[in-house]
């Protein structure tokens, strides 16, 4: 399982609160859009500790890895995300990028009634995306190793 | 709009009196900004499905319109309307072009009725209706005001429940205004003086177009 959620000191934390307040205050004054990542920060700046820029490249990623186990739906997939240590994240949070997803043809969707009655639209990974999660998996590995053998080596530095 | 669009937008119709009022509220809100969204008709009606069905499960499950969308109604709006397919810059002024010729054809329509009735109590010739320069300029200025209040209440919507009210303010004296200025003056030149017939022809052009345009856009 890939773990991210990561502890964090005072200096770390302090650090990231001004990448929050940055987002949150200054970039909401000077920008008539938001990109996905400042929505997704401020969404969930009071639970989660994952920083913005690590979310960025592997939350889609993630989302295409959740949908390749099973067809799903957006709330489902933002449960399972929260029960990953994402932390609580809003339904409304991930469907732009389901909505990129779809767009880029990484994913099918169907509209179809669920068992409490509303319909819901399921997704399914398409061919192209599960070559882009095959990639997505490669590319992370790498970079995780690469971190890994980094920290790693820092540690016996200590 | 389209036929695949309108069956959509009905089914939306239908869809959202499954919602709480003030889940209703919400909707309404997002929906009206993301009208103003540089997208096809067909792609708002699609968004609009997605969102009505998640509030109407998220509901369900006993969730508030925040909990389910978050607690930025425009930025998740803005992230909405940047991942959908966006209107070229030629469609784009297609787009403005449908959305004003209805106005023009209820000005049109308007103004020949009240021009007629005049000309029927002073005793003149109603099937020649004389426009003044100063009508035409007002009836511009009536469909730029009218262009200028849709954009500027859509791209407030989500603003504080005071500034709605300023707005809407705003928008009735403007548009008070404007009814007074279409009083017709006397002493203004005449421009011409097209037949009835001309003018409902014309009426009817524009309603053709407008339907062309209305259909072609999606």
């Amino acid at each position: 399982m890939i773990q991210l959620r990561v502890k964090m000191s005072f200096f770390e934390k302090t650090s990231l609160f001004f990448v929050y307040y940055k987002q949150f205050f200054v970039d909401k004054q000077t920008t008539m859009h938001y990109n996905i990542l400042n929505y997704y920060v401020k969404q969930d700046r009071g639970g989660n500790l994952i920083p913005s820029q690590m979310l960025k490249g592997t939350l889609e990623g993630c989302i295409l890895a959740i949908i390749g186990r099973r067809e799903t739906y957006g709330y489902e997939i933002a449960e399972t995300l929260g029960s990953y240590g994402f932390g609580r994240i809003a339904e409304g949070t991930i469907y732009p990028l389901l909505l990129r997803l779809e767009k880029n043809g990484l994913v099918h969707t169907e509209y179809r009634a669920s068992e409490l009655g509303p319909k819901r639209k399921y997704y399914s990974l398409s061919e192209a995306g599960k070559k882009e999660l095959a990639g997505f998996v490669e590319s992370y590995r790498e970079m995780e190793n690469a971190v890994n053998r980094l920290l790693k080596e820092e540690k016996c530095d200590e | 709009m389209s036929k695949r669009s309108k069956l959509l937008r009905e089914e939306n119709n239908e869809s959202e009196k499954k919602l709480s009022k003030e889940t209703n509220d919400v909707l309404t809100d997002i929906v009206v900004y993301i009208r103003n969204g540089n997208i096809s008709d067909y792609s708002q009606e699609l968004v609009r499905r997605d969102i009505t069905q998640m509030l109407i499960d998220g509901e369900n499950r006993g969730l508030s319109a925040a909990e389910i969308v978050g607690e930025d109604y425009k930025a998740f709006c803005d992230a909405v309307i940047s991942e959908m397919p966006q209107l070229s810059p030629t469609q784009r002024v297609l787009t403005g072009i449908r959305d004003v010729l209805p106005a023009i054809c209820a000005g049109c329509a308007i103004w020949t009725v009240f021009s007629v009735i005049g000309q029927l109590i002073k005793g003149g010739d109603w099937t020649h209706v004389p426009l003044t320069v100063s009508e035409l300029i007002t009836g511009v200025c009536i469909v730029l005001m009218a262009v200028l209040i849709v954009v500027y209440i859509t791209k407030n919507v989500f603003a504080e429940r005071p500034m709605k009210i300023i707005l809407s303010v705003i928008a009735v004296l403007c548009i008070a205004a404007a009814a007074y200025l279409l009083i017709p003056n006397s002493t203004t030149a005449v421009l011409m003086s097209p037949h009835i017939a001309a003018i409902l022809a014309f009426i009817v052009v524009v309603y053709i177009i407008y339907r062309i345009l209305d259909e072609a856009l999606d």
